[in-house]
């Protein structure tokens, strides 16, 4: 008798199985979430800020959004965006990185933020989990893979070193790893970068968490591995009913993984609507400039690609006004001035925008673009 | 793995065998004087010199001379005489290797036990006044000369002519076994002494070693495991910030094992250490190539025991 | 030289590095077959992709034609010569048609260079335009070329971003006026938006110059907007070479398709962009 026999019944959520026929078959296939529906995650104005020997950097300036349930939501940027920052100061990480935070981050209700350190640590690695980019460096070189989760496992439960163990090898074979009861006494360094990524989630997924925050998960993964690895994902949500936050720089991943996306641009959220609004009808035009800068499979070779002209900002010295005015094809003196705040799109409270543009300009510099 | 470890083993089979063919090269044919009378030392008697000359077979061809020697000390472990001290050069190092033993040993333990934490505490707390305090002390303790410390030391505790008189004084060491105590409190100072430069080097090198340890990606995921901050600086910070200490710590020892001259002399410990420097004060050759050999053969195993341990440790050295 | 032969042409090309085993003495008890037997023709003026994953031996192959690794085996011939053989002093004329731009611009500029004499390096080593001043010239002129401000001839790498000192590593390779551009993922390491200025800069560069380029990448989005024909290799071998057309729309290898399947999202991505 496994302690964890009840863990591995997914969470019941009311959510009808997933239609192939509609595109993003991968995506979990909850429901819109109504006003009533409690989120599971919902941040509000949090700002990370850093101390550094140049400077203050206000890594991130003020976000706010929510995720219910069984949801992904994708976080897209480049670099300096703060999209990283942002999911690491969900658990409280950046603090112990000597970041000074502010907002507030309710999960379930309570305020992650204003837990104690043994509160929150209790959450992390149990309802709260996170996978990162690079599973090499992301994972004890010294330590066999098989003990680092057994480690993660007893962390939270008062369970003995033999039937935790079963417990990794069991996690080991869910995540797709061939012959886990050997995997698991395998270093890092000996297994493929798709096994370490599996090693990775396999650990995250020990406490059987409500949320996974993945931290560019794929990108230091070949493309192959990197459609198994989302692939992966997407099953273990299904079957969990876990909530994803998905944060990448690639808009291909989103696409194909997110329900939501959110745009961040110099340590704000610039646009956050639906998937299939995000492509459809953009509206921002940091977002236009990356979706017409970015070579794509199809669609017609010839057209050269549309750069979005000078280069990110840095966190040091972020634009006055708007942030994205100094690379705006669109911008107007005055928006150097003001600074936009993120609010809805008439007529559609799912799709927010931080733009001094009117809608209706937007949309028309849109049907221009396209 | 074991091929690894056998591969330096025999590396360092073969790098004794060249440094003690160095060590003929340099003891018997550079010396522009007669090695003969080299080795008689300040003994200038003709006739001796003669009957030395014999001995050491200086008389047959250099290869043969090369021959004896390498079988004389591989096969019998013979490494000479000493005709100024009157004794074979084994015996009288075997004489000293206890206490120049328990003087490595002893102030390794205290110079880990001490430098080790300080530098953990040092790099958590990075630039507070802990830290500040604990590098600048370090500083001192690393810029102090050991027989100035040891004076002092002296000067301050010893029975017989310190301030305050708590440990015994210079030249009271006594064999382990044959009075424990008076072994254990002779040595305390000595212990002290030797420990402090070490412990600061220790406290310097462990403060960097895990301050760059923690700053790894490995560390932010044991954290994101909520694993208690204790346990993601010892078991994953400490763990692998370890690792290149362990290995100097090996050499160390190695190094010191070929005997602490500053330290027997201020505390007139009968070490191997003393021994060469009288040695070298007399010109007794065989003593002085002896103990060469002999620091060599520590050293060469030390640097085969840190390969072997860094394997050990780090488990992605073991390809190679 | 006529115009129908090829600028490239590679045969049978192998590249084994030898794995080592053994107590005392090290045995060579095997090899990683980088290479394994390659073959393909570049010709004047196009834009030849090379695409695969990681260990695929994309990375050898660059090196292996641009000869900064000698093969093991086969032939490289470039204009019409066989380069394969040469070493040292007799390949230092082949360099200067041949050049590379690599990946990183991170680690490819020498950080206590600057960025002027990072560019003047290959005049220099190859002695062209003696005098300082008409070396300067040259480097200025070169600067703007790839876009950037000849003024800035004096700075370090460190002062430029990412984009920027891809540019720098660009203009460095064209110093010389190459024929063929090796490019070893150039854009892999930069973000996005940035991904296309540089982009865009090469295509431009090879239609003003005439430039002939190697295009290597993981990316096939990428190398389907520059490349006129793509070889996908895999393990060490090419499993198909085609044209952009054939390749992207009809691929016959399954590697390929299982590649081309493998791409997250792109072609949801552009569904999407068309509004609704």
């Amino acid at each position: 008798m496994s302690p964890f026999d009840g863990a591995d019944t997914p969470e019941a959520t009311a959510s009808p199985p997933p239609s192939a026929a509609s595109p993003g078959a991968m995506r979990s296939a909850s429901p819109d979430s109504g006003p009533a529906e409690e989120s599971l995650l919902r941040v509000e104005d949090l700002r990370v800020t850093y101390a550094t020997e140049d400077g203050t950097v206000q890594a991130v300036d003020g976000i706010s959004y929510e995720l219910g349930r069984g949801r992904t939501l994708g976080i897209v940027g480049e670099s300096g965006s703060g999209k990283t920052v942002a999911a690491l100061s969900v658990l409280g990480l950046t603090r112990a990185e000597g970041a000074t935070v502010s907002g507030r981050v309710s999960f379930e209700g309570r305020d992650l933020l204003a837990l104690e350190e043994s509160e929150l640590r209790a959450i992390r690695g149990d309802e709260i989990a996170m996978v990162f980019q690079d599973p090499l460096s992301s994972l004890h070189p010294m330590y066999r893979v098989g003990a680092q989760i057994v480690e993660a496992i007893r962390a939270h439960r008062d369970i003995a070193k033999a039937p935790a163990r079963a417990r990794a090898i069991e996690l080991l074979e869910l995540v797709g790893i061939p012959e886990p009861s050997v995997r698991v006494d395998s270093y890092p360094h000996e297994l493929s970068g798709g096994q370490r990524q599996r090693a990775m989630i396999a650990m995250a997924l020990s406490g059987d968490p409500k949320l996974l925050i993945a931290d560019e998960p794929t990108t230091a993964l070949d493309v192959t591995v990197q459609a198994q690895i989302l692939a992966l994902l997407s099953r273990l949500q299904r079957e969990r009913g876990m909530a994803l936050v998905l944060v990448t720089h690639d808009l291909g991943v989103v696409a194909e993984m997110a329900d939501e996306i959110a745009v961040m641009y110099a340590g704000r959220i610039v646009e956050h609507a639906p998937a299939e609004r995000l492509f459809a009808v953009p509206e921002h035009p940091y977002t236009w400039g990356l979706l017409r800068s970015i070579p794509t499979l199809d669609g017609p070779r010839e057209e050269l690609l549309t750069p979005i002209p000078g280069s990110p900002p840095s966190p040091l010295a972020p634009p006055s006004g708007c942030r994205f005015h100094p690379r705006c094809p669109y911008s107007e003196p005055e928006h150097a001035r003001t600074d936009p705040a993120l609010e809805p799109v008439p007529g559609r409270p799912d799709h927010e925008i931080a733009c001094l543009l009117s809608s209706p300009t937007r949309r028309r510099l849109w049907k221009e673009l396209a | 793995m074991t091929g690894y470890v056998v591969r330096r083993v025999l590396w360092g089979a073969l790098l004794l065998i060249l440094v003690s063919a160095l060590t003929f090269v340099l003891f018997r044919i550079l010396p522009t004087a007669d090695p003969a009378r080299l080795r008689a030392g300040h003994n200038t008697s003709p006739k001796v010199i003669a009957e030395i000359r014999a001995g050491l077979g200086l008389n047959k061809p250099l290869l043969t001379q090369f021959w004896l020697y390498m079988k004389g000390l591989f096969l019998h472990g013979d490494l000479g005489y000493s005709y100024y001290s009157g004794a074979s050069v084994k015996s009288l190092i075997f004489d000293r290797l206890p206490a120049t033993l328990s003087l490595t040993v002893g102030s390794a333990v205290i110079w880990m036990a001490i430098g080790l934490p300080i530098g953990i505490v040092s790099a958590l707390r990075r630039r507070s006044r802990t830290d500040r305090t604990a590098m600048g002390a370090a500083l001192l303790f690393i810029s102090a000369p050991e027989y100035w410390l040891g004076l002092i030391v002296l000067y301050l505790f010893a029975a017989d002519i310190g301030q305050i008189k708590v440990f015994p004084g210079a030249g009271s060491y006594a064999g382990m076994t044959a009075d424990p105590q008076k072994w254990v409190t002779s040595l305390i100072l000595p212990w002290l002494v030797l420990a402090a430069g070490f412990a600061a080097v220790y406290a310097r090198l462990m403060r960097g070693s895990l301050i760059e340890t923690m700053g790894a990606d490995y560390i932010r995921t044991a954290r994101a495991k909520g694993l208690p901050e204790r346990q993601v600086v010892l078991r994953h910070g400490v763990r692998a910030a370890i690792t290149p200490i362990l290995t100097i710590f090996a050499l160390d020892v190695g190094v010191l094992l070929g005997g602490a001259v500053l330290i027997e002399t201020v505390f007139d410990i009968p070490g191997i250490g003393r021994l060469n420097y009288d040695a070298i004060t007399h010109a007794d050759f065989p003593i002085i190539q002896g103990t060469v050999l002999l620091a060599a053969l520590f050293i060469i195993v030390a640097n085969i025991a840190v390969d072997i341990a860094y394997a050990y440790l780090d488990p992605r050295v073991r390809y190679s | 030289m006529s115009s129908g032969e090829p600028l490239l042409r590679v045969k049978d090309l192998v590249k084994h590095f030898s794995i080592d085993r053994g107590v005392m003495l090290r045995r060579n008890v095997g090899a990683v077959r980088a290479v394994d037997g390659i073959e393909f023709d570049v010709m004047r003026g196009e834009t030849f992709g090379i695409v695969g994953e990681s260990g695929s031996g994309k990375s050898t192959t660059a090196r292996l034609i641009a000869r900064l690794l000698d093969p093991t085996a086969g032939e490289v011939r470039f204009a019409g010569r066989d380069i394969t053989a040469l070493r040292g002093e007799s390949l230092k004329p082949v360099r200067r048609e041949l050049q590379m731009v690599f990946q990183d611009p991170y680690s490819s500029l020498n950080p206590r260079r600057t960025v002027g004499s990072i560019v003047a390096e290959p005049l220099v080593i190859h002695r062209v335009q003696a005098d300082r001043a008409a070396r300067k010239r040259a480097v200025q002129e070169l600067l703007e070329t790839v876009g950037l401000n000849p003024e800035h001839c004096n700075r370090y790498p460190h002062e430029f971003s990412g984009g920027q000192r891809q540019r720098v590593g660009i203009a460095r390779a064209l110093a010389l006026g190459p024929k063929l551009l090796i490019a070893d993922e150039p854009v892999s390491a930069l973000d996005v938006s940035i991904q296309a200025q540089v982009l865009n800069l090469l295509r431009d560069l090879q239609r003003r110059l005439g430039l002939t380029m190697v295009f290597i990448s993981h990316d096939l989005s990428v190398v389907r907007h520059m490349c006129d024909r793509i070889a996908v290799m895999h393990d060490g071998r090419i499993v198909e070479v085609a044209s952009n057309e054939a390749l992207y729309d009809a691929p016959r290898d399954p590697y390929t398709r299982e590649l081309l399947a493998a791409v997250p999202g792109a072609r949801r991505v552009r569904e999407r962009t068309i509004p609704a």
